[in-house]
């Protein structure tokens, strides 16, 4: 048959195997299979906005919680202050100096003091002067014998030196104070020992280095004596300074004279803690408006929000039940427009003995009553590390991630199972290319010989 | 049902082997075009010269044998770029599993 032939014969006949190329059906399989992949990747993304929401409010809380518990702490503040809220005043500074522990009761004592009294003191009397006390001492023993008044102390210096000598007796225990003077010149110093009892009145006072008594003749001091409203006549003997005159009120006695000391109530001290509490608070609801509305924080929309904000609303809007000082405004503590406080300290400085009787009563106590009661209670339904809103939002942010792992524990079998069936997929397309290639070669082979007469056969190569 | 053996018509052993590549059935795609390949060589065997001289078949086989290496070839490759997304996402939900069980909450 010829050549032509072949070709006439093979025009009649129709394809019996169309193929209309592999571009086209490439790309449609690949938009095919990028769709899929598409959608198989949404739960992934959606996963990954999860995760960030999760992360954002979790340090949002984290913040939320630190300015709340902080705010917490300024109220207890102001709770513990409340033994501080008394003061004292001396007519006369030189005579004395008042202090107040705890809650004296208020009014004014008449204190006389008599004499204020003195310590007593005693020099070293060494025959051979000491000119360098940091080497030379004023005995060459190595262990002495302190005696003040009827108790003896055991020194021993770590050198053999005078200074070594004085700071071994302050670091005794003993109640002396041991001093190195030079009773020389510069030109011929001559270094003694000095030694003065830390209690008033006569004491006494000896340095023995085991052969001999070391100090001379010792000064005796005076005990301190003085009355209290003129109580009692013959005045009231002391061996120290600072005398307990009335409870929570202590003086120190520093001249001769009469004074006046009044004790009367002071909010200087709740203040200055009212002043630290308004801070905190607006600390708090200045992040917290960060979570409202459209501000975009990441707790927008939790109800933890809306329970801090309550517990803030809650606890400002405390009114007392007695006394002339019902509300904080009375205190100074004002809202302004935009929801946060200020703190005017001159409203305090204005109020009577009795207002500030009445505002202390106001404040009350976390633990008893008033307002840092009311307050510290309406914080606790924030801070509870139970059953506040902190922590209950945290234990569900803590459910949300566990449900997360749980899902990416599922999604990672789904994927190691889609990745064995693809490995399976891939060698089973790589042994038919193989075989398709060996098939196409034997069939050419095959049909080979009619290659140059049949114009359908396969083209060469 | 009987079995698509040796005996059935090659065009429809053709067909099957479209049908089975295009649904990347690559174990039937091999067991077809195996069946597909022994009946032409069977045909072929039976066929005059002049039949042979101006058959069809030679071009029409390895067009589908050459097309079918082809989409075969292109399915491997898009199961290997499958493959890679999915390594990618397990490394990606590993990153995220160990965030969790390390974060801070």
């Amino acid at each position: 048959m010829s050549t032509s032939a072949v070709n006439n014969a093979l025009a009649l006949l129709s394809p019996q195997t169309a193929t209309t190329g592999t571009s086209s059906f490439a790309s449609t399989l690949q938009a095919s299979v990028n769709r899929a992949l598409e959608i198989a990747s949404l739960p992934m993304q959606l996963l990954q906005a999860d995760q960030s929401t999760i992360s954002g409010k979790t340090n949002e809380l984290s913040t939320l919680g630190g300015l709340f518990n902080s705010l917490q702490t300024s109220l207890q503040a102001i709770s513990g202050s409340g033994s501080s809220t008394s003061q004292a005043t001396v007519g006369n500074q030189s005579v004395l100096s008042a202090a107040v522990s705890g809650s004296p009761l208020a009014g004014t004592y008449t204190v006389d003091v008599l004499n204020p009294g003195s310590t007593s003191s005693a020099m070293s009397n060494s025959a051979t002067p000491v000119t360098d006390p940091t080497t030379q001492n004023i005995s060459s023993s190595n262990a002495f014998t302190l005696t003040v008044g009827t108790a003896t102390f055991h020194i021993a210096p770590s050198t053999n030196s005078l200074n070594a000598l004085a700071a071994a007796i302050n670091s005794s225990g003993a109640p002396a104070q041991a001093v190195v003077i030079n009773l020389g010149t510069p030109e011929a110093p001559n270094y003694q020992l000095g030694i003065q009892s830390t209690a008033l009145g006569s004491v006494a006072l000896q340095l023995n280095d085991g052969t001999n008594n070391l100090l001379g003749t010792p000064t005796a001091g005076a005990d301190a004596s003085y009355t209290v409203d003129g109580q009692p006549s013959g005045g009231i003997t002391s061996d120290a300074s600072t005398v307990t005159i009335a409870p929570g009120l202590n003086v120190t006695l520093q001249a001769a004279g009469t004074t006046s000391v009044t004790v009367s109530s002071s909010l200087s001290s709740v203040s200055s803690q009212l002043s630290a509490f308004v801070t905190a608070y607006n600390a708090a609801f200045t992040e917290l408006q960060k979570n409202v509305g459209t501000s975009g924080g990441a707790l927008v929309g939790d109800g933890a929000v809306l329970t801090m904000q309550q517990a803030l609303q809650q606890m400002i809007n405390y009114h007392g039940s007695s006394g002339s000082i019902t509300s904080l405004a009375q205190l100074g503590v004002q809202f302004t427009q935009q929801g946060t406080l200020t703190f005017d300290q001159t409203a305090m400085a204005g109020l009577s003995q009795t207002q500030i009787s009445d505002a202390l009563t106001f404040l009350g106590d976390t633990n008893t009553g008033g307002f840092l009661q009311y307050a510290n209670n309406a914080l606790n339904s924030v801070t509870d590390p139970i059953s506040g809103s902190l922590a209950t939002e945290t234990l569900s942010l803590q459910n949300q991630n566990q449900q997360d792992q749980t899902k990416i524990t599922n999604d990672q079998a789904q994927l190691t199972l889609m990745q064995t069936n693809l490995n399976q997929q891939m060698a089973q397309a790589n042994a038919l290319i193989s075989q398709l290639q060996n098939q196409n070669t034997f069939l050419q082979g095959l049909f080979q010989y009619t290659t140059s007469n049949n114009p359908n056969a396969p083209s060469a190569g | 049902m009987p079995h698509p053996q040796a005996d059935l018509p090659h065009d429809d052993l053709a067909r099957e082997l479209r049908a089975a590549v295009l649904g990347s059935d690559h174990a039937k795609a091999a067991r077809v075009s195996e069946q597909y390949t022994v009946a032409l060589g069977r045909q072929w065997a039976l066929m005059s010269e002049t039949e042979r001289a101006t058959s069809g078949i030679p071009k029409q086989a390895v067009e589908l044998l050459t097309w079918a290496r082809e989409v075969t070839i292109m399915h491997h490759a898009m199961a290997a770029q499958h493959l890679s997304a999915i390594e990618k996402a397990n490394r990606y939900l590993t990153a995220r599993a160990n965030y969790l069980r390390t974060a801070a909450i």
